[in-house]
């Protein structure tokens, strides 16, 4: 697929309150994956905590053994996402400059969507047409 | 190494983990029909399965906690 390869978080216009409008589609799989990309990452690295964390509470050895390969597995699924992040350009730990542009564009991208008016008062259509169960 | 139970401070950290993974293969799954990327798919999917795993193991953890006992003593 070649949206990988160029920036994808970027949204260009400001987006038409029209929700059929297929402009408001465009770069759409790219900044959705790249979303929920990063929001997995950022889950994965909470998971790394909380386990780190209550491996400090807990004396029973059972238990500890338990927590303990959870937290291997979730130090893997951590290295594994932010490898395939980096692999797809979503994701930039030595680049500062460009993870920055990165950002950026994410944060219009995201101002763009709360400007937009998501939930429209009234669109009933009652009383437009012969609705006789009414 | 004997059968022993799980200690209530124990149990609220072993508590708090379940809470977290049930969100997480709550989200997963969710988050798995937006996705159009393969290997992010894939990841998803295996993060999902490994979590049930998880919440089944953590379940049987909490099963010998010494608070159920507690509330057995009290309801009696």
């Amino acid at each position: 697929m070649n949206y990988e390869k160029k920036p994808i978080n970027a949204i260009k216009k400001p987006m038409s309150n029209d929700y059929l409008e297929i402009e408001n589609s465009d770069g759409m799989p790219g900044l959705v994956d790249s979303t929920i990309a990063l929001n997995f990452l950022l889950t994965a690295k909470s998971g790394i905590r909380n386990c780190a964390v209550a491996l400090t509470e807990i004396a029973d050895p059972e238990a500890r053994t338990e927590v303990r390969k959870m937290l291997n597995v979730a130090i893997d699924l951590h290295a594994e996402i932010s490898n395939l992040m980096m692999k797809k350009g979503w994701f930039h730990p030595y680049q500062v400059s460009e993870q920055f542009k990165l950002d950026k564009m994410s944060a219009q991208a995201a101002l763009q969507i709360a400007n937009m008016q998501l939930f429209p008062g009234d669109t009933s259509r009652l009383g437009t047409f012969a609705t006789p169960n009414y | 190494m004997t059968y022993q139970k799980i200690a209530p401070h124990e149990t609220f950290e072993i508590h708090e983990i379940l809470t977290f993974k049930n969100v997480c293969a709550t989200k997963a799954s969710a988050m798995v029909r937006f996705v159009k990327d393969e290997e992010l798919r894939t990841l998803l999917e295996e993060d999902f399965t490994t979590g049930q795993e998880h919440i089944k193991e953590l379940q049987e953890l909490l099963r010998s906690s010494q608070l159920l006992e507690r509330t057995d003593e009290l309801t009696h």
